[in-house]
């Protein structure tokens, strides 16, 4: 990392990006803008660990990134639950159609 | 405070107005867009500067192939609530996507410049391809495979999911 970055930086920014990611999930009630708060919460865990691995870097030079490494395998999961999320709304979407002849909640 | 630095508050503030506008907007749309373009793509530059090119290609294309995605599905699913009129929703839209644009131009020149190219404008080796793969494959082989495993019984799971319905 450019020694200009403050180390804290990508931290601060990261809590900031977490904190907003709690936010949208206990404030907003569409299911669809709380997968996406899930999102960003893992982009947030990523930027932390990213944030480590630079100044890890800075300190010790290696070839070695293990929070890149980490970094991948979060995208990776946050792209499973998102793919769940994204079905999890459809088949939310089908079951209200279907029910609302009949007065049936979907959840 | 440095160019490295200050690029770094602006992408940061980027993400947070864009956060903050899509958390505010009751519109799925506006909110899709405002985080997958704008705040993605400033976080992407976030990566640059951090010298985590790796991180910064994964997550570029996990933001595109998951925005398209949500997009299809808010396409196919939501109604229209008719709280916001077509030309309010496109100005939004053409405001949100100039400022992706401003963020993916400010990200290619950052790359350009080396004093701010992250890890190789201090001299340290920069981080490749084969430094993550060996990362992952080799010094976390274990958890890669448990999460191709959840990543298989995720899809397997969204695909039984969206049957469901048909049922």
């Amino acid at each position: 990392m450019s020694a200009a970055i403050d180390p804290l930086a990508p931290l601060w920014l990261s809590a900031v990006l977490l904190a907003l990611g709690i936010i949208g999930v206990f404030v907003r009630r569409s299911l669809l803008t709380m997968a996406m708060s899930l999102q960003l919460m893992a982009a947030a865990a990523v930027l932390a660990l990213v944030g480590f691995d630079a100044q890890h870097l800075s300190v010790a030079p290696s070839h070695a990134a293990p929070g890149q490494g980490l970094g991948v395998l979060i995208l990776t999961v946050a792209a499973a639950q998102g793919m769940v999320a994204l079905g999890l709304v459809i088949a939310r979407q089908r079951i209200a159609r279907r029910g609302r002849g009949r007065g049936v909640s979907p959840w | 405070m440095s160019l490295a630095d200050a690029l770094f508050w602006l992408h940061g503030f980027v993400i947070v107005a864009a956060m903050l506008a899509g958390l505010t907007t009751r519109s799925s749309e506006r909110t899709s867009v405002a985080w997958f373009l704008v705040g993605s793509s400033a976080l992407v530059g976030v990566f640059v500067l951090l010298g985590a090119f790796v991180i910064a290609i994964a997550h570029l294309l996990f933001c595109a192939g998951f925005g398209l995605l949500l997009f299809f599905v808010i396409d196919a699913v939501e109604e229209p609530t008719g709280e916001a009129s077509g030309s309010d929703v496109s100005h939004w839209l053409v405001v949100l996507l100039g400022l992706g644009g401003a963020v993916f131009l400010a990200t290619t020149v950052i790359g350009l410049v080396p004093e701010t190219r992250g890890a190789a404008g201090e001299g340290l080796a920069a981080v490749t391809f084969a430094d993550v793969g060996r990362t992952v494959l080799v010094d976390n082989g274990l958890a890669t495979m448990a999460t191709g495993l959840v990543l298989l019984a995720a899809t397997l799971g969204a695909g039984f999911l969206a049957r469901r319905g048909l049922d």
